[in-house]
């Protein structure tokens, strides 16, 4: 198991109540080692991901050493999920992930295009300076001369299995990954879920 | 709206303060289509038969890239004198692809591009070459590097730095004088330069639409935004064909 930080620098730091035990190292690993799935997760103070590689890719934790947090349960995609618990509307940073050289199909392309989608987002996601905390990326995108807060972003978006193309949502606590919603609305309805009207 | 077809007079097609620049006399080095950038996949193809209503539809979403250039406040560019309309078009469809992917607004220079391309010579090419370069070395902003500055003064090693914030990663070249490509990437909101033979220039492809009964393109220009509708006009008929024609996909986020 290896997790990767996500610290947002725009967000003030918020203490989760319990603080869970840290029974987990970060690890290096090659872009290449196959993940199964991704958990968010609380961890020294900071949210993180776990990264679940292929048990014998790396054979250092056993999984009876994980630590026991209640999973979030499934979601309508192979990502983590919705957070458990009562979401408290709050700013978002937002994350569209598609590869470019895979055409999209017209809802697809509707919802990357709607006005009213860009609006949502740009009224309700994190400042960066003046420009609000959203992108549409290719899934090959250089990210090297973007703010640390989107490189931590972007690590954490990139290893999350859900298929393209793919919405990824962070809250002050917590990412979110689901496929690319049915159509305009339904995109509209599930960043209200976190977002807030 | 100002429309281009076979009935426009020569005076809105070669104003004298404004230059074009599209190099006749020859083609860019390797112009085999897909030589080296990737060729329009059939499967991005739109049917024919959809043109019409994926047209309306985008009309009454406005989800037209025209409105969100407007929304974003995306002027046109200037080329004033210089014949650099092969670089400026495909850089306003940078600037396009970087408003679509929601990247920092940033105007960037043309003249930084075709001043080092032709060893700063005020000289006509296309738009292919121009995204060439711009996929291996960049732009360089306008605020570093004034638009139409054909200089060697701006060519600092800061600006040459400056300039890979503002690469391409991705791009299609499309096959030239093939309608289906053009419209299907038009229809899939990416912007396309254009470079069109019979008026030795070459503008930025924005829109399809539909006028009397037939597929048309809303195109904007490098003359200033007092050309047409803010910089916009519309082209029909055999004027819209390309000779060259080239898109971004994704840039360098920055």
């Amino acid at each position: 198991v290896a997790y990767f930080d996500y610290t947002d620098p725009l967000r003030a730091p918020t203490p989760r109540p319990t603080p869970q035990p840290e029974v987990v190292r970060p690890v290096k690993m090659p872009a290449s080692t196959p993940v199964t799935s991704t958990i968010p997760r609380w961890l020294t103070g900071k949210f993180a991901t776990l990264v679940v590689l292929q048990a014998l890719t790396l054979g250092i934790v056993a999984w009876d050493h994980l630590p026991q947090f209640p999973h979030p349960g499934p979601g309508p995609g192979p990502g983590p999920g919705p957070i458990p618990g009562p979401v408290i509307p709050e700013p978002l940073r937002v994350i569209f992930i598609y590869e470019s050289s895979d055409p999209l199909s017209r809802e697809q392309n509707n919802i990357l295009n709607s006005p009213a989608i860009r609006s949502y987002l740009t009224s309700h996601c994190l400042k960066d300076g003046d420009l609000p905390a959203w992108r549409y990326w290719d899934k090959d995108i250089n990210v090297s001369k973007e703010s640390a807060a989107w490189q931590a972003a972007w690590n954490s978006a990139k290893v999350d299995p859900t298929p393209l193309p793919k919405i990824v949502i962070f809250t002050k606590t917590a990412m979110v990954a689901y496929p690319l919603p049915a159509d305009e609305q339904a995109t509209l309805d599930l960043l209200k879920k976190y977002g807030g009207q | 709206m100002l429309i281009i077809n076979d009935e426009t007079p020569d005076r809105l097609l070669y104003p004298t303060n404004r230059g074009r620049g599209l190099d006749l006399s020859a083609r860019p080095e390797g112009f085999a289509y897909g030589g080296t950038a990737d060729p329009f996949p059939d499967s991005w193809l739109i049917p024919k038969s959809e043109w019409q209503a994926r047209i309306q539809e985008m009309e009454e979403r406005k989800s037209r890239l025209s409105d969100l250039c407007r929304d974003a406040g995306l002027k046109c560019k200037d080329q004033a004198q210089t014949n650099f309309c092969w670089v400026n078009a495909p850089t306003y469809c940078v600037e396009v692809i970087r408003t679509l992917e929601n990247e920092r607004p940033v105007v960037l220079s043309p003249a930084s591009v075709g001043a080092q391309i032709t060893g700063y010579w005020n000289v006509g090419g296309w738009g292919k070459s121009a995204l060439e370069w711009i996929t291996a070395h960049g732009i360089v902003p306008a605020d570093k590097w004034p638009p139409n500055a054909i200089s060697r003064q701006y060519a600092t090693d800061d600006n040459i730095k400056v300039a890979m914030d503002y690469c391409v990663d991705e791009w299609f070249e499309l096959e030239p004088g093939n309608l289906n490509q053009l419209v299907s990437a038009l229809l899939r909101r990416l912007p396309v330069a254009v470079g069109l033979a019979w008026w030795s220039h070459e503008v930025s492809y924005i829109d399809p639409c539909w006028v009397d009964g037939d597929i048309a393109i809303r195109f904007r220009n490098s003359w200033g935004m007092g050309y047409g509708t803010e910089g916009y006009g519309i082209l029909q008929g055999r004027k819209i064909l390309p000779d060259d024609a080239v898109c971004p996909r994704t840039t360098r986020a920055s």
